[in-house]
């Protein structure tokens, strides 16, 4: 797995500066992660935990950094239905049926969302215009909540190869602006369970477009 | 897929002075607020460095260094300039921007010159026009009687300046607006969205530098062309009054984008379920093994556990935050790792945050809120009006028996530069620091750092002080000189809370390279609230040139009554009235704005009972000053940063001693209003 967390190439100069070493964890790791920005980090494992105790798990990769990608393992599911995904290189999602509603650890992280108007419409493959709700940090550490005005239109039917079955799909997309910024986000919906099983979904400026798999269990070992 | 849409925003540009202007014309014009511009041009034998920041979306106040070869006989002339300038109206459909500005205006007067400027865009922002008048430098060519004689006969003739390098540095207000004025006017065409061209008619006749450095003013006419790059910085090339090219490049800083927003460290932990706590059996503050795995738990955030309590329902916990730049941020993951760790009887969270053994403000969170708005569109804003704040003062919290004595060290490169030396404007040394502490209660502290100088020319300067007053500052040069391993500090500190609201230092030792002694501190600082106030107390003695443990014979009583006021927005003020080293009376006058992020840009003037002609060269102590944090440049939490004091030059005048960990400095982000700032780190 290749980690996903941001790292910082052109600095190393400017880190020599900072600490050649100390007793202080916090900036060992600063110093470590300059001086080898592709030396992986422990798996996390709560990860691996979950991984092999048969969490739902999926992949993800960050359209606008080649080859990131990451495997993440539902962790908890909260009384509200949101789910808490983690990953094994230390990020995090929240999600609630299929919609991204947080990331942490991507750098220029999506804070929160609400995905409450678009969800049934495309979770039920209906075509309409709903409102989507995207908070992040601007550079000055303030919430911003931004609204987007979304058009939900039907692409028709999909095949999706999933490794272990191809899966019946209507691929939905949310076309969303405001005054700001648009963007495109895709869903493909199983027709049979109406969870969504593949998916690009925008997060923020900063990360941009995330593409998620769902991994079914099958293709697990677990057969 | 994203796209920006397209608001048109008019890139402002530079001139040669590192101003919004064309060449050597100024505009009506601003930079976005906030924005730093480093502006560095040549043109036959003059170099000039201006620093720029957009203090205010209608302020500007910029720094410059320059030098003019032959200006004095075959000598170089080293000059420190200060420029301000204020758009008293803003662009608008009807009407142009009307800038008003000074060039230095409190230096030699080299650049001395006052504008009024008026520009407007057109075609859509491609063209912009600019007209103005200026009086002094920029009333030189083809003036006429200033139109300010109207009001009084004194802006007929300007004043003349100072005579000696003595007088320089004041505000020379008989010059201001006074004298000859002059029409000046230019334009800028956007030629391609990255290639501007400018052209103007200067009203700027060069009249020193044609006597004095051979400069040929052939036509009042220059001529541009401006490339700007896709970060916003640029590159102008021009031709100067029909003799010289010049070439000007703007390096624009953005305070306000930080190389990743919100930072890129690991995620938090999410929150668990209570069911699934790994707390089961856990009922009370005795059971260890509980108490060390919230410590554990703890430990991974970068938060170190300093007391714990638990009953039935609230369990209350003490740390210190060694990791994040934001405390808000330390808050809410202490909350996260509470709600895994905890029983599920739990329902209420009161965590203290700690600097240097001083709690400072207890913030207590619900559980309940806690699980509900992980997730919650507006979790920031509703977790803070949640969270109930108060002063930690009194904590009964005992100090985790495992964590004292805390020892910590670190041996880091260390850079220290001297500028503007007239012999070498840009001196330094570079070395290795090695830094220790040990604290073997809480709040007590013992701590050294040693220098060694691997690499520099500190050293080679020849210019001794010529100061009349004690050489409390001045004599710099011997420090560098006469040392070589040597003592930063060493001292023993003790911090610790008198009472509601107050906080308390005490430092004895080896305070700082030049001076060591005793330092006392209290500082009244409100859980809530905007203004704290301060007063401390030295007794310090000169140290010896050497840096090592041996003293001068210098001594003096030191101190000063301290308010800080924050009026929001990021704008800070701090006033300190006192005694200086020198034994001298005054104040100290500084103006901040703090970014949201930490990044921190002010500027600072000190006014004592010592004459200006005592003073000597600069007459009065000023210069400005900025911090930038590392978790800013490369995005990684971290405390640590740079911090810049920049002066135009170093007297002895309203020299204030430099004392570690003052304390207003340690407690403004743990109160609300610092905490508050940096909300949104919440949930990050």
């Amino acid at each position: 797995m290749i980690s996903l967390i941001y790292r910082t190439a052109g600095v190393l100069a400017f880190l020599a500066t900072l600490g050649a070493c100390s007793s202080d964890p916090n900036q060992q790791a600063l110093v470590t992660q300059a001086l080898h920005p592709h030396q992986q980090q422990a798996p996390d494992p709560q990860f691996l935990a979950l991984a092999k105790s048969g969490a739902p798990l999926m992949v993800l990769s960050v359209e606008n950094r080649a080859g990131a990608y990451a495997q993440f393992a539902r962790q908890s599911v909260a009384g509200s239905g949101a789910e808490s995904w983690i990953s094994g290189d230390h990020l995090s999602l929240g999600i609630s049926d299929g919609f991204i509603i947080a990331t942490r650890g991507f750098g220029g992280d999506m804070m929160s969302a609400d995905a409450t108007q678009i969800k049934p419409l495309i979770l039920g493959r209906r075509e309409g215009i709903a409102d989507l709700f995207l908070s992040h940090l601007d550079g000055e550490d303030q919430v911003k909540i931004s609204a987007y005005r979304c058009r939900v239109t039907r692409r028709g039917a999909r095949q999706i190869d999933l490794g272990t079955y191809q899966a019946a799909t209507s691929l939905m997309v949310a076309d969303c602006r405001n005054g700001d910024a648009t963007f495109r986000n895709l869903y493909w919906v199983e027709d049979q369970t109406e969870q969504i099983v593949q998916s690009k979904q925008w997060m923020s400026p900063f990360t941009g477009t995330v593409a998620t798999r769902v991994i079914p269990m099958q293709k697990r070992g677990q057969s | 897929m994203v796209s920006a849409a397209t608001a048109q925003e008019f890139a402002v540009t530079s001139s040669s002075f590192g101003t919004p202007g064309l060449i050597d014309m100024p505009t009506g014009f601003a930079f976005p607020d906030g924005q730093m511009i480093n502006t560095t041009t040549v043109h036959g034998g003059t170099f000039r460095h201006t620093l720029s920041f957009q203090i205010s979306p209608r302020l500007f106040a910029s720094f410059r260094y320059s030098t003019i070869a032959s200006y004095d006989g075959d000598q170089t002339r080293f000059d420190r300039s200060f420029d301000i300038g204020y758009q008293i109206l803003t662009e608008s459909r009807n009407r142009p921007a009307l800038t008003i500005g000074m060039r230095d205006f409190a230096g030699t007067g080299i650049y001395g010159s006052e504008y009024l400027a008026a520009s407007k865009h057109f075609l859509g922002g491609r063209l912009a026009l600019t007209g103005g008048i200026g009086w002094g430098r920029l009333g030189s060519y083809n003036g006429f009687t200033n139109p300010l004689s109207i009001f009084s006969d004194r802006f007929k003739t300007r004043g003349a300046g100072p005579v000696d390098i003595s007088e320089v540095g004041r505000l020379e207000t008989d010059q201001w607006f006074t004298g000859d004025a002059a029409f000046f006017g230019g334009l800028s065409y956007q030629v391609t969205p990255r290639l501007t061209f400018l052209a103007e008619y200067s009203s700027d006749a060069y009249v020193a530098e044609s006597a004095r450095a051979g400069f040929v003013h052939n036509t009042p006419f220059n001529f541009g062309l401006s490339y700007q790059f896709k970060n916003g910085s640029s590159l102008l090339a021009y031709a100067l009054h029909g003799s010289e090219f010049g070439i000007s490049a703007n390096l624009v800083t953005d305070p306000r984008r930080p190389r990743i927003p919100g930072g890129a460290e690991a995620a938090p932990p999410p929150i668990q379920p209570r069911g699934t706590t790994a707390a089961l059996g856990w009922h009370n503050t005795a059971d260890t093994t509980g108490r060390t795995r919230l410590s554990a738990a703890l430990r991974t955030q970068g938060l170190t556990l300093d007391g714990f309590d638990l009953t039935q329902d609230t369990a209350r916990i003490r740390i210190e935050n060694n990791r994040y730049p934001a405390a808000a941020q330390a808050i809410g993951r202490a909350a996260r790792v509470m709600a895994n760790t905890l029983p599920e009887t739990v329902e209420e969270f009161q965590i203290e945050l700690a600097r240097n053994g001083m709690p400072a403000t207890r913030s207590t969170i619900r559980r309940a809120d806690l699980e509900t708005l992980e997730y919650d569109l507006d979790n920031s804003w509703r977790s803070f009006v949640r969270t109930r704040f108060d002063d930690a003062h009194g904590s009964d919290l005992a100090p985790d028996p495992d964590l004292y004595p805390i020892f910590n060290w670190s041996i880091t490169p260390y850079l220290q530069p001297e500028l503007f030396d007239p012999d070498n404007p840009v001196r330094a040394d570079f070395g290795l620091q090695l830094a220790a502490s040990v604290e073997p209660t809480r709040g007590l502290i013992f701590s050294g750092a040693l220098r060694q100088p691997l690499w520099g020319n500190l050293d080679q300067s020849t210019r001794l002080s010529n100061s009349v007053l004690p050489h409390v500052r001045t004599d710099v040069v011997q420090y560098s000189k006469q040392s070589d391993l040597e003592i930063k500090h060493l001292t023993a500190e003790y911090f610790f809370r008198p009472g509601r609201n107050l906080f308390g230092r005490i430092t004895a030792g080896y305070l700082e390279t030049m001076y060591g002694g005793v330092s006392a501190e209290v500082l009244w600082h409100p859980t809530y609230g905007k203004l704290a106030l301060g007063a401390e107390l030295n007794y310090v003695k000169q140290r010896d040139f050497d840096q090592l443990f041996g003293f001068r014979d210098y001594e003096v009583l030191t101190g000063h009554a301290s308010a800080y006021y924050d009026f929001g927005n990021g704008y800070h003020a701090q006033l300190d009235a006192g005694r200086y080293l020198a034994g001298d009376w005054g104040a100290t006058v500084t103006l901040d704005r703090v970014f949201g992020n930490g990044f921190k840009v002010g500027a600072f003037f000190t006014l004592t009972d010592v004459p200006f002609s005592d003073f000597g060269e600069g007459s009065f102590d000023k210069g400005i000053h900025f911090s930038i944090p590392v978790d800013w440049l490369v995005g990684a939490p971290s405390q640590s940063g740079y911090s810049t004091t920049i002066r135009p030059v170093q007297r002895d005048g309203g020299a204030r001693l430099e004392v570690r960990n003052r304390l207003y400095d340690l407690t403004r982000d743990m109160r609300v209003n610092g905490l508050k700032d940096r909300w949104g780190r919440f949930w990050r």
